[in-house]
């Protein structure tokens, strides 16, 4: 549970997580939203996937992420975005992304 | 793996909600038969208990996906239609543990029962349209992904047939007075469910057969 409060503390990736509402989308597609680092987003990508929030699939060159969220962490979301959480200590992610969570694009 | 992980965990904790609820169920009918607790105590309890049951398989239903497997994409409505039966399921058993908890029983069942019957077939509506979609469309990546998830549809498509039953059962008992009446009753929706989850079963067994 730990991991779902960390990975909802930051709000890129909560921005990450509404942008999968309305349908999956590549790593390109949501990386083009931001203005953030291309591996920066692979470390949040890498974080949602560890919390179980998103799900992450291998289609030719490309990695669709997908949403999986249960009920209680959809209104979590609702929460943190509300009062828009923040982490106290700022260091960002640490997770490690996965090889295939770097872009080939 | 990382596919495996994220749908194999919270089926697991639906399956073993599911169990525990049987075992509780099956120990408050037997704590009433033989006397230990009133007859009305038993139907609050059993009304609270299946509330719990809802509110497990509502959470849990957009993240365990019954209508998504691995290599499937959905569109966008197919998967915001589930998300939606987990929220409307979520709700309902809110509702029911309130009912049963502080109404008075017979209005407690009755109401139950009919929000109950209403979300069976609301669910049902709302996926039958995008179901041939989910289950036919897709190309898996490889054979691994295609028995993935032919597994997990086999799971799921399970559960869900086992809470949707044990739900309308209880509506319909609820709802209806007469011992006969609700012996027909069960005997035609036994029968229905049955058809329904071969013809299911025939579909996703040829989808895997075609790979």
């Amino acid at each position: 549970m730990s991991r779902v409060f960390k990975a909802l503390s930051d709000p890129t990736r909560r921005r990450v997580l509404q942008l999968l509402r309305d349908r999956p989308m590549s790593a390109g597609e949501l990386a083009d939203h931001f203005e953030v680092s291309k591996p920066a987003m692979s470390a949040h990508f890498a974080v949602l996937r560890e919390a179980g929030l998103i799900d992450s699939q291998k289609r030719g060159k490309s990695v669709i992420y997908e949403l999986q969220m249960s009920v209680l962490e959809d209104a979590l979301l609702g929460f943190a975005q509300g009062f828009g959480w923040k982490l106290r200590d700022s260091k960002g992610a640490k997770t490690k992304p996965l090889d295939r969570e770097v872009f080939n694009s | 793996m990382s596919t495996q992980i994220g749908y194999t965990r919270p089926l697991k904790t639906m399956i073993l909600g599911f169990l525990g609820f049987a075992l509780a169920a099956e120990a408050l009918t037997y704590a009433e038969k033989s006397g230990f607790i009133e007859p009305s105590l038993e139907k609050r309890a059993m009304g609270l208990l299946i509330g719990a049951l809802i509110i497990l398989i509502g959470n849990f239903l957009p993240k365990a996906r019954p209508l998504n497997a691995p290599g499937v994409n959905l569109p966008g409505p197919a998967a915001a239609a589930e998300r939606f039966a987990g929220w409307i399921l979520f709700a309902v058993g809110i509702a029911y543990i309130v009912l049963f908890a502080f109404a008075p029983l017979d209005q407690a069942r009755k109401i139950s029962s009919i929000l109950g019957i209403g979300t069976i077939i609301y669910v049902a509506a709302s996926w039958a349209w995008m179901l041939p979609g989910a289950l036919l469309g897709g190309q898996e990546e490889s054979l691994a992904d295609s028995q993935r998830a032919a597994k997990k549809r086999k799971l799921i498509v399970m559960l869900l047939f086992a809470f949707f039953y044990i739900l309308a059962t209880k509506c319909v008992v609820s709802l209806l007075h007469n011992r006969s009446q609700i012996e027909e009753a069960g005997r035609w929706m036994f029968m229905g469910f049955m058809l329904l989850y071969v013809a299911l079963t025939v579909v996703l067994n040829r989808n895997r057969c075609a790979h």
